[in-house]
């Protein structure tokens, strides 16, 4: 909640206090401005002609004042069913002559009142906000609730509503400074009648943030340690340690030691207050593009200031234009690996890493996705388990995330398709071709159901996913402080149980070869490199727009 | 149409002309005094009078003292005391009343201390005056508390009394009874406690059914035969296999004899109203009677089917309120259905009592006859302990 | 007679004046007393309550603040005053805005008579508990009576027809505090229920086979009085029939039904208490022998008598007998057995199994020996 930026809080065009006059009916008592709302005059009222002309037509011209009430009276003192609600209603109006929509915000109240404090025995009220239809009131509906809640409570303290008294702040001087300070400053203090006073501070209202999964890969917006204290939320506290823009959420859990649906659940916080924002997994075999806005952004100072220091490691930073020119040379189809190689990027003491997540974190940079379609099924995706390298006794299952219920662990598949078989085989999966220092081991590729197991909670995952844990790794030292859970009953993994398992596999990743799945969503879930998936897709070999599997690639 | 005035009950609402003279000393005397405007001629009129509770605002203040004789089980005499009475100014001795009921204003809390006080000043002389003179307060005009407060006003009126007496300063009154030693603290203890013990606290209002019970407990105080008459009720209610059952006084409402069993306010509201709407019943239709028609057949066989009144006709006695009664008559009679299965039923019993039971709808219909046939000895019975008397 | 009439019944006056106090007393049983726990009523609040089965009434509660009937008389006007069987207008005794409380009834009464020509007009003068006081004879309600008269045929005559099709004005003076509510209510439904003199020929028959002096049937739920037996409500002792003037009918107070309506509805209260409903009695007193049982689903019916040989027991078996033929008339169209008082009713066109063999008794022929 660093930056409250007030440019987009709805400007309030008016507000009225109406009550239920036990006479006369609805009627507004006070308003802000003063020709905000028509309201029937107990004056003019009471001077109904002997005449009594059937029409009834107001006598004022309607360009004097914004609003009608008649029309909307049964919605701001409404029956009881509203009573105690938020209610917001649209209503035509008029500003100099032109019609003009207005959307109201209101809180309808009542008061009963005992022994006869109340003429009616009730005393309704409601306090409403007047704002241009086109404004969006998520962040004055706070607002509007706290004071009908402090009214209320002023009204049962001191009678402040029903019987003004020469020692209380009068009503209309109250609506005038809400006017006043909540557009200009934001926020307001007035007391009301000794006892209660109306503290209100407009927040910016944040749209609900996006999903987060574990694939994505947080990124601090701003130093989060600086803003930690010791009322943190435990997990919270954990899980900002881990972040650096390397990590993902997946392996965060991990190195947290937390819970992944919480670890996603503090994220999307951290995503809703814009601490953090999300950006891919590196990978050298990513491929990224300029957006259309670089040609804006490419004149920005703080672009061009911050850029050098970001993307190198100390040493000298090269030029802007050198930089942007790396930057244009990041093409579809082009992986990062073969940039780094043909730009020779390393040479110019650029991070490769920082430097993309540099352009993406400014919005410049996009990721290109591959789209894995199959097109023709072909030849099995996956050979048969038998050719799988076994390593009988050596348990080296790694903690799967938050199955509690898997317990089984094993590895077994192709080609380095490291898939859980109850079987111990496990794979080493090192994928990476080059620096592992500077890309993400594949050993913290997570386990992950993939996404139409929709359910976040682990418990109500389809249950033959989770019997199938899928595994990962193969990093010796994650070895060592593996689990023992691992199904040592399990151990002897039949045979045929695994051809089943690998049918389970080969028909889970057709489903998501239909070109909704990218192929981060997919190595992710099933815990392989590019380079493998590449292979298992048969798209290492591509004739004819198309792999020898029938698999084909959309860059996007 | 403008009065409107539900009639209260069957009966006459002022006093019934009485054979006994006016001051009999047969009379039990109930003397009823208390703060100004504490509700002491609402207490009275409402039950004894018949007047409708939408008149109590309207009462004026009471200017002298005013004695009301009222006969039921028995006959009473009700002395209503004005505002600024004291002890001193009654014209016959204190000693001559049987019950003293002080009557205060629930809502003037203020005020409890002294109000109570002057009662405590009043049991003490009374005790002296009448040993066996009974006490009552009347916490009066309840019906503007909640109950809670009800309640905590209550222990609080009752604490405040029981202090009050306890700390009474006996010395000061010892010419009332020379021949205690109210230096003894263990004499005045014992005192104070037996006074403590003689006084009933009771929560009225005149608009619930608190205050006829709170008067049915005074009544009952001052029968003597009431063991006798609660032992019949008792062991009739029981033969019938019945719920409950009540002697009530008609017009007054008030209940003078119950079996006591098992009684709780809902059930004690329902019957009292049920009574009181009945007589409101009745009271449309009393005066119709058949126009003497020269063709039509008339009432000659007329009483054979009533069972339960044949029996009247047995009883000629000199003497007495059972002289006033027309042997012709019928007695009132009255059965009310209530679903789930509850029947309300009514027999008059003397001109002034008549007794309610409440019991199964199904024991009504399959024991209706073994019912009413009990019920001609209980009449009997009750009767004549009441001649007796 | 077996299709559901639905009766739109407007309830209007000045706001304060206890449309609702009324409205709840009546149809909601709530005592005078709970009635000053009601708070305002906000615009127009509808319910629908069912009497004797086939009729219903919609009730429309209407806000007598300014606001609210300004708007009516403007924006609501066609949809609040169309189609309307009854008006109901409350004037409240004490006003000391007379003048200004009679412009409003005027232009509402116009506005009613514009759009609903034949509704009937009811004008409760309420709160009259509060000035009887002062003033007994009531002289203030007569000179609210005639004012109210003045603007109705006001309106009349400025209106096209010379009033042929109007519907009448009747007012009562009210107050919910006795029985004068119930007896200005009774008035209202008795209008709206069809077939009424048929019911009262049964009525008729049925006292007059229990040797009584009235039958009288009301509605369950609100208890108010729908028809009686012999001379029509409210006929002065000079109109009664001679079974009434044989049982000394002129001694019974006029108001009687409202009284009883009163008990009834008390007593129900109580009952609730324990959580029991009131379901009849039968009661012998002085002369008199009197039940009271339900009828119909949604009525009871009161038999009184003054015949020495009549006993209750007599009277429960000849409802019990009446009970099949009156829910059946109530029902359907087509009876069981023929019957001599429908069969020489106009309103009701029935179909009865031998109805043209004179050989075929009707159930209430009392044959060769009767």
């Amino acid at each position: 909640m660093s930056s409250t930026d007030e440019s987009f809080l709805p400007q309030i065009v008016g507000l009225f206090y109406a009550t239920f006059d036990p006479r006369l009916g609805p009627t507004v008592l006070h308003q802000v401005p003063e020709n905000l709302i028509t309201s029937t005059s107990p004056d003019e009222n009471r001077s109904r002609s002997g005449s009594r002309s059937r029409d009834r037509s107001r006598a004022e011209s309607p360009l004097s004042t914004f609003l009608d009430f008649s029309p909307i009276s049964d919605y701001v003192i409404p029956k009881k069913s509203l009573h105690g609600k938020l209610v917001s209603l649209l209503t035509t109006g008029f500003d100099d002559g032109e019609r003009v929509e207005y959307r109201i915000m209101g809180f309808p109240s009542v008061l009963t009142g005992e022994g006869g404090r109340y003429q009616r025995n009730e005393y309704m009220w409601n306090l409403c906000f007047v704002f241009h239809a086109s404004s969006s009131l998520e962040a004055f509906e706070p607002v509007v609730r706290k004071c009908a809640r402090i009214l209320r409570s002023a009204e049962l303290d001191s009678a402040y509503l029903s019987s003004p008294n020469p020692d209380h702040t009068p009503l209309p001087a109250v609506l005038e400074q809400l006017f006043e300070d909540l557009n200009s400053y934001s926020e307001t203090s007035i007391p009301l009648d000794g006892f209660n006073s109306l503290e209100l501070k407009l927040f910016p209202f944040f749209p609900n943030p996006p999903e987060c999964e574990d694939w994505h890969v947080p990124i601090a917006l701003v130093d989060l340690n600086a803003l930690k204290d010791d009322n943190w939320d435990i997990t919270a506290a954990r899980v900002a340690e881990h972040i650096n823009g390397v990590h993902h959420v997946r392996r965060i859990a991990q190195l947290a030691d937390a819970d992944p649906a919480l670890t996603r659940e503090t994220i999307r916080h951290m995503l809703y207050y814009q601490v953090v924002m999300m950006i891919d997994i590196f990978q050298y075999s990513n491929m990224y593009t300029l957006k259309p806005n670089i040609t804006r952004l490419a004149a920005d100072e703080t672009i061009i200031n911050e850029c050098g220091a970001y993307v190198t490691r100390g040493g000298t930073t090269p030029s802007w234009p050198i930089l942007l020119r790396l930057y244009s040379k990041l093409l579809p189809g082009v992986t990062v690996a073969s940039w780094i190689e043909s730009e020779d990027v390393l040479s110019l003491g650029v991070d490769p890493r920082r430097f993309v997540s540099f352009g993406i974190i400014k919005g410049f940079l996009r990721r290109v996705h591959r789209w894995p379609i199959m097109l023709e099924k072909g030849s099995p995706l996956i050979d048969h388990p038998e050719h799988t390298k076994r390593r009988v006794g050596f348990d080296k299952s790694t903690r799967i995330g938050s199955g509690a219920t898997l317990s089984t662990k094993a590895a077994g598949g192709d080609s380095g398709f490291t898939r859980s078989i109850p079987a111990e085989s496990n794979f080493t999966l090192r994928s990476m071709s080059s620096n592992a220092s500077l890309g993400v081991s594949p050993s913290s590729i997570p386990n992950r159901t993939p996404p139409s197991a929709a359910s976040k909670s682990p418990s109500r995952r389809p249950l033959h996913f989770t019997a199938m844990p899928r595994s990962l790794y193969s990093d010796n030292t994650h070895q060592s402080n593996s689990s023992k859970k691992t199904g040592a009953t399990l151990r002897s993994g039949a045979l045929k149980m695994r051809e089943e398992q690998t049918k389970a596999i080969e028909e889970e990743l057709l489903r998501m070869l239909n070109g909704k799945h990218h192929a981060d969503e997919i190595q992710v879930t099933f815990g392989m490199s590019w380079s493998q998936l590449e292979r298992v897709l048969g798209l290492d070999d591509i004739k004819e727009g198309r792999g020898k599997k029938g698999v084909t690639l959309i860059l996007r | 149409m403008p009065s409107a005035a539900p009639p209260t009950a069957g009966e006459p609402s002022k006093p019934r002309a009485s054979p006994l003279p006016k001051d009999d000393p047969l009379r039990e005397r109930i003397l009823v005094c208390g703060w100004r405007k504490a509700g002491k001629s609402s207490c009275i009129k409402t039950v004894f009078q018949g007047v409708p509770t939408k008149d109590v605002p309207y009462f004026g203040v009471t200017q002298k003292i005013e004695k009301i004789n009222y006969d039921t089980i028995i006959p009473l005499q009700i002395w209503d005391t004005p505002t600024n009475f004291e002890l001193d100014q009654l014209d016959v001795p204190l000693g001559s009343f049987s019950t003293i009921v002080y009557v205060m204003d629930m809502q003037q809390e203020d005020m409890y201390p002294e109000i109570i006080a002057r009662f405590v000043q009043i049991v003490v002389r009374a005790h002296f005056a009448n040993p066996n003179m009974k006490f009552a307060i009347f916490i009066h005009k309840a019906e503007a508390m909640a109950q809670d407060y009800r309640e905590d006003n209550y222990r609080q009126i009752q604490q405040t009394a029981e202090d009050e007496l306890l700390d009474f300063p006996f010395h000061t009154i010892q010419n009332l009874a020379p021949s205690l030693n109210f230096s003894d603290p263990s004499v005045t203890n014992a005192l104070a406690n037996d006074l403590v013990g003689s006084i009933r606290y009771r929560i009225t209002s005149a608009y619930e059914a608190n205050l006829r019970e709170a008067w049915s407990g005074v009544v009952q105080g001052v029968m003597e035969m009431l063991p006798s008459v609660e032992q019949l009720l008792l062991n009739f209610t029981a033969n019938c296999g019945m719920d409950n059952s009540f002697l009530f006084d008609i017009a007054s409402r008030v209940i003078v004899a119950a079996d006591n069993r098992g009684k709780n306010d809902e059930t004690l509201d329902q019957v009292t109203d049920y009574l009181s709407r009945f007589m409101q019943f009745r009271e449309l239709y009393k005066n119709l009677h058949l126009e003497v028609d020269e063709n039509g057949p008339n009432s000659a066989d007329g009483d054979e089917e009533d069972k339960e009144e044949e029996e009247e006709e047995e009883e000629y006695e000199p003497e007495g309120w059972w002289d006033e009664e027309d042997p012709e008559i019928p007695w009132m009679t009255q059965a009310t259905r209530l679903t789930p299965n509850t029947t309300l039923a009514l027999w008059q019993f003397t001109p002034h009592l008549a007794l309610v039971v409440l019991l199964r709808t199904a024991t009504w219909e399959a024991t209706r006859g073994m019912i009413e046939y009990n019920l001609t000895f209980l009449r009997q019975g009750v009767r004549r302990i009441l001649m007796e008397v | 007679m077996s299709t559901t009439a639905r009766k739109k019944v407007l309830l209007m006056g000045k706001s304060g004046s206890g449309k609702t106090s009324m409205r709840s007393v009546i149809f909601s049983n709530y005592s005078a007393r709970d009635t000053k726990r009601l708070g305002a009523t906000i615009d127009v609040e509808q319910s629908a309550v069912r009497f004797l089965g086939s009729l219903v009434l919609n009730l429309w509660d209407c806000g007598g603040q300014n606001n609210f009937v300004d708007n009516y008389l403007t924006a609501q006007k066609d949809t609040i005053f169309a189609n309307v069987a009854v008006l109901i207008y409350v004037f409240d005794i004490t006003s000391t805005e007379w003048e200004e409380d009679l412009r409003y009834f005027e232009d509402i009464l116009t506005a009613l008579r514009e759009n609903s020509a034949d509704a009937g007009v009811w004008i409760l003068v309420n709160k009259m508990d509060l000035l009887d006081k002062e003033d007994p004879k009531r002289t203030r309600y007569e000179e609210r009576r005639a004012d109210v008269i003045r603007v109705d045929e006001r309106i009349a005559q400025k209106s096209l027809g010379d009033g042929e099709d109007r519907g009448r004005l009747r007012c009562f003076p009210t107050s919910i505090w006795d029985e004068s509510l119930y007896k200005a209510w009774s008035s209202v439904i008795h209008t709206l229920i069809p077939n009424i003199g048929l019911i009262t020929s049964h009525l008729t028959y049925l006292r007059d086979v229990c040797l009584a002096v009235e039958a009288v049937v009301f509605e369950a739920e609100t208890f108010l009085v729908i028809a009686k037996s012999g001379s029509p409500l409210d006929s002065p002792p000079s109109e009664f029939d001679k079974q009434e003037n044989r049982g000394g009918a002129s001694v019974l107070d006029p108001q009687r039904f409202e009284k009883i309506s009163e008990i009834i509805k008390g007593f129900r209260k109580t009952c609730q208490r324990t959580g029991e409903q009131f379901l009849g009695f039968e009661s012998k007193f002085d002369e008199c022998t009197v039940v009271l049982e339900p009828m119909t689903r949604n009525t009871f019916i009161l038999i009184v008598s003054v015949d020495p040989r009549v006993e209750t027991a007599l009277m429960q078996y000849n409802i019990v007998n009446a009970q099949i033929h009156l829910s059946e008339f109530a029902g359907k169209i087509v009876l069981d057995r023929k019957c001599g008082l429908c069969r020489n009713n106009k309103e009701l066109r029935y179909d009865a199994p031998g109805d043209l063999d004179p050989s075929v008794r009707a159930w209430d022929d009392p044959g060769p020996y009767g």
